[in-house]
């Protein structure tokens, strides 16, 4: 029973934060395209495609965890995919002394340098997603 | 297996969200930007190090590194990053000759010009490792960057 309400609070958490992440790259693709750009990792070929296409990946995968059941563990193990590329994004570029904006949450360039505090904060995430993973695809909580 | 069909299909509904939606736009991005010639990657395939907003948030508290600013003087008066000297790309030859920006080779320097899309700072930096200094980094975000940071900017009205 406390795994199912641990996995409702995860799914939550992890939904609500992906939602809020999706918003301003989806608004500013420009904007998101130079955030990757600046992590040096992708060939430039691929950098504007993944701008396009990245924030509608978390989007879907974020409704699909908060609304659609049949598809809840898929959402959540695709986000997992996508943070643990993200954690190792920053660990390497933090490895190579890149001084950049993360591009997590806001796409400003003077918000959210990436650091310690990101690979904490994308480890913490990680867990939730694997804990949200975890629930069994279209059941409800049991009741308390 | 059917996992696997899910996040396939999860991916595929974002790809066709994304697609449409980026086509329908109209400012629309193209699928494939000219990054190769972007003044950061240029800067890093010529071994200049990039700098980020710390680094210059530590030369304007401190002085180190020195910043210069690489754009026509015109604009550094106008406005520029505070502790920064004018070096115009276009003078600097003439005045590194004649000392009036009085540089060591071993110290730690810092070029910018007004954005991302500018090249006076590359330009600058490079021609600073050629002339042999050999602690060159290049800002290249900016004052613009500086700016959207909230940085205090000095000189102008």
């Amino acid at each position: 029973m406390t795994t199912r309400w641990l996995s409702l609070f995860s799914r939550w958490i992890i939904g609500l934060v992906f939602l809020a992440a999706s918003l301003p790259k989806l608004v500013a693709p420009q904007d998101m395209a130079l955030a990757i750009f600046r992590y040096h990792l992708l060939p430039h070929g691929l950098v504007n495609a993944a701008a396009i296409l990245l924030p509608w990946i978390e989007l879907t995968a974020a409704v699909a965890l908060l609304l659609a059941p049949a598809y809840r563990r898929a959402a959540a193990l695709l986000l997992c995919g996508l943070l643990a590329a993200f954690t190792a994004a920053i660990a390497l570029d933090l490895h190579r002394g890149i001084d950049i904006a993360c591009g997590c949450f806001s796409l400003k360039p003077e918000l959210g340098r990436i650091g310690a505090l990101s690979l904490l904060r994308n480890a913490l995430l990680l867990l939730l997603a694997a804990l949200a993973a975890l629930a069994p695809a279209g059941k409800k909580p049991c009741p308390p | 297996m059917k996992l696997m069909l899910q996040m396939l299909a999860l991916i595929l509904v974002a790809t066709g969200l994304g697609a449409a939606v980026n086509a329908a736009r109209p400012g629309r991005l193209p699928w494939r930007g000219d990054w190769d010639r972007h003044v950061e990657t240029r800067a890093l395939q010529q071994h200049i190090r990039l700098a980020g907003l710390n680094t210059v948030q530590r030369a304007v508290n401190t002085g180190a590194p020195v910043l210069l600013d690489a754009r026509p003087a015109a604009d550094f008066r106008a406005g520029h990053l505070p502790r920064a000297q004018s070096l115009p790309f276009e003078l600097a030859p003439e005045m590194l000759a004649g000392m009036q920006v009085p540089l060591a080779r071993n110290q730690a320097l810092l070029t910018y010009c007004a954005r991302n899309d500018c090249d006076e700072g590359l330009e600058l930096a490079l021609l600073l490792r050629q002339q042999g200094y050999t602690n060159v980094m290049l800002f290249p975000g900016g004052l613009h960057e500086w700016r959207a940071g909230g940085g205090a900017v000095e000189g102008g009205l």
